[in-house]
């Protein structure tokens, strides 16, 4: 093995080598770039069907992964790179240390590392001689030893960097040996981050086209809207290597934890940090606005208690030990009332997807522990159903839903269509963002209910990966023919049980009833005539209980089995009036 | 066996993919390592780097033309099932 010497190590320029570096990353960007257009292109991909179509999505899969692969491999040479133009520097420092500590002598280093000392004195006061002789072996060993340090440090990079680089190349990487540095920012953050020449960070002003943080602006795609941007941030997560994933986690899980896109394991990780985090504000906030109670503050009481209460629901949530998974996708305490969404079962892995969408004054505190239970129990049954395919299922209370106290708040109000326009695009992201983060999209479902059901509608006029749907107790919807919607045919589900009065009444002030939307597929509430087993559903609020029409045909949409949905009787549809069961009361 | 086919919008997908491809065909890891010889010299990195090079030209080629060969499959699905559509319409009497 050559040894590296002085003189080589005179020849380094670490600052060329930190260039590469950045060579790199901008290299890694454009791998990231094209990932992110197959991973948005793909999840559009619904536009054919059969088993070339199933071909096609296995090649773009695998095409995916090798992807993944090469942006990581090149993340860890950059890594490995950036590394050692720092250590370079530190083999440099120690020659230049040397030459410094030989010039306060008299002395200097030659080019090759060799101390050169000059003509001493030979006669005269013999101690001074001595001093002098025993000044200058010191001298020589101090300088013999730091030079030595110094190749011995170069040595070092050059055999870690060389076999970091071949191992990357040849797909036999081991990231754990390589050093972490500054990591690329996800795609829209409000700054991004900029390794310095020693590895600190500078905070710099967000450039114009930014969608993939620090990568050049050359390869960034058109700008996204905010449904979009999951493709960029799962392309950035698949392009981090496994430690540069961990450290963001660890020191950044708010880039993590709220990010549709990335899978929900590491999702679920940072989640548990923001919400220790949020329970830790929570309960000072309480603290302070007991401590500091008079009769002024009794708004700031309940609204303290209630932030405690919903935490403390997400906690006992998944805290349940009932043999199911259950990943925290979410957790949101800026707000009002806190936000949630909570996966039960592998929504990375599983075949279908069910996404549950809360209306009127659901809260988290009030209903999440409900829902939970309600959902681990229809999905035992949509499993039964599904055949050899995993089902997940999400309660998604990723928006603040309308409470009572606000029907007559103007931009609140459940008479008001804004608060569903306002998130329809974070139920659209969620949706692109769970197929994002799989190596091939899952069958998804949407089972909105009530003003959720206006929400999945305003959402259904954006772009997303959502396959079926299923709309029920809908008090009206912004679209009255399902081409609209771009679900193909069948996709629409409405469900109205009988003395829904929202249902009946609702389109007043939201639109074209779901039941009258052309192309839409009305499924039954209302047990057939003779048929056993089932229980018909009343009301509003009854749409989920066990035993209902209702409850098998959501289950069945969810499982992908439409052959086993309950259509509505034609006596139902043909009894349909437009005021519903109002019309009696008017 | 049912199938639903929508030519164009596989087309578009195609479009995207040739533009994934595109990207890719930018992208250069070995011309990026290459400096590192002159600014590392005399070491093992500067005998390992040409292998590594060719490596990853060799290595990103590959994904290049997988990706390449998914946008081609895409055109002549497209294209297939447009042509078959506008065959079949002519022979039948051009009301298609």
């Amino acid at each position: 093995m050559t040894r590296l010497g002085v003189t080589d190590i005179r020849r380094f320029r670490p600052a060329g080598v930190s260039g590469i570096g950045h060579d790199l990353d901008a290299e890694r960007g454009r791998v990231v770039a094209a990932l992110e257009v197959l991973l948005r292109r793909r999840a559009v991909g619904v536009s054919w069907s059969g088993a070339a179509s199933a071909s096609a999505a296995d090649r773009y899969g695998w095409i995916v992964v090798r992807l993944q692969d090469v942006a990581a491999r090149i993340g860890v040479t950059t890594a490995a790179v950036v590394r050692a133009a720092a250590r370079m520097q530190a083999a440099l420092d120690l020659v230049r240390r040397a030459e410094r500590r030989a010039e306060r002598e008299g002395a200097w280093v030659d080019f090759d590392g060799r101390l050169v000392l000059p003509a001493r004195p030979t006669s005269g006061d013999t101690v001074l001689l001595a001093v002098r002789a025993r000044a200058d072996e010191l001298l020589a060993l101090e300088v013999r030893r730091t030079l030595l340090e110094a190749e011995r440090e170069a040595d070092a990079t050059d055999v870690e960097l060389a076999r970091v680089i071949v191992a990357a190349a040849r797909a036999a990487v081991d990231p754990g040996v390589v050093g972490l540095r500054a990591l690329p920012p996800p795609p829209a953050s409000p700054t991004w981050w900029s390794p310095g020449p020693t590895g600190s960070g500078t905070e710099l002003p967000v450039p114009a086209c930014s969608s993939s943080g620090s990568w050049p602006a050359a390869v960034c795609p058109d700008a996204q809207p905010s449904v979009d941007l999951p493709f960029a941030s799962a392309a950035w997560w698949r392009g981090l290597i496994a430690e540069e994933r961990a450290w963001a986690i660890r020191e950044h899980p708010q880039w993590v934890g709220p990010r549709d896109g990335l899978p929900a394991r590491a999702r679920h990780a940072a989640n548990l940090a923001l919400l220790a985090e949020a329970e830790r504000a929570a309960s000072v906030r309480l603290r302070q606005a007991i401590a500091e109670a008079t009769p002024w503050n009794a708004t700031e009481r309940t609204e303290a208690q209630e932030r405690v209460d919903d935490l403390r629901a997400i906690r006992d949530v998944l805290a349940r030990r009932d043999g199911v998974e259950r990943s925290l996708l979410l957790v949101d305490a800026r707000g009002r009332n806190v936000k949630a969404i909570v996966a039960l079962g592998d929504v990375d892995g599983a075949q279908h997807v069910a996404t549950f969408v809360g209306g009127l004054s659901t809260t988290v505190r009030g209903d999440l522990g409900r829902y939970d239970t309600t959902f681990a129990r229809m999905r035992k049954e949509a499993k039964a159903v599904a055949g050899a395919g995993d089902v997940a299922v999400v309660t998604w209370l990723g928006y603040e839903a309308p409470q009572m106290h606000e029907i007559v708040t103007a931009r609140r109000s459940v008479l008001s269509g804004e608060v569903a326009r306002d998130n329809a695009d974070e139920l659209a992201a969620f949706a692109n963002g769970l197929d994002a983060a799989r190596d091939r999209p899952a069958h998804q479902t949407w089972w909105a209910h009530s003003y959720g059901a206006v929400l999945a509608g305003r959402a259904l006029l954006l772009r997303s990966g959502v396959d079926d749907v299923a709309l029920f107790g809908s008090p009206g919807e912004p679209f009255a023919r399902i081409e609209e919607t771009g679900l193909k045919p069948g996709a629409l589900n409405v469900i109205r049980a009988p003395w829904d009065l929202v249902a009946s009444s609702g389109w007043l002030v939201h639109g074209t009833p779901a039941t009258w939307v052309t192309g839409a597929t009305w499924l039954a509430a209302t047990k057939p005539a003779g048929a056993n087993g089932w229980t018909s559903a009343s009301g509003h609020s009854d749409y989920l209980s066990a035993g209902t029409v209702s409850e098998h045909n959501l289950v069945a949409v969810a499982a992908g089995r439409p052959d086993l949905v309950v259509r509505v009787s034609h006596a139902e549809r043909a009894a349909d009036p437009r005021w519903g069961d109002l019309a009696p009361l008017l | 066996m049912r199938r639903r086919v929508e030519p164009d919008a596989v087309a578009d997908d195609a479009g995207g993919v040739e533009r994934a491809g595109r990207l890719l065909a930018g992208v250069r890891v070995g011309a990026a390592l290459g400096p590192l010889a002159s600014f590392l010299p005399g070491g093992q990195v500067a005998r390992c780097l040409a292998e590594s090079r060719s490596e990853w030209d060799r290595q990103v080629a590959s994904v290049a033309r997988e990706v390449g060969a998914l946008a081609d499959g895409l055109t002549a699905t497209a294209a297939g099932y447009t042509e078959v559509e506008s065959v079949v319409a002519r022979h039948l009497g051009g009301h298609g």
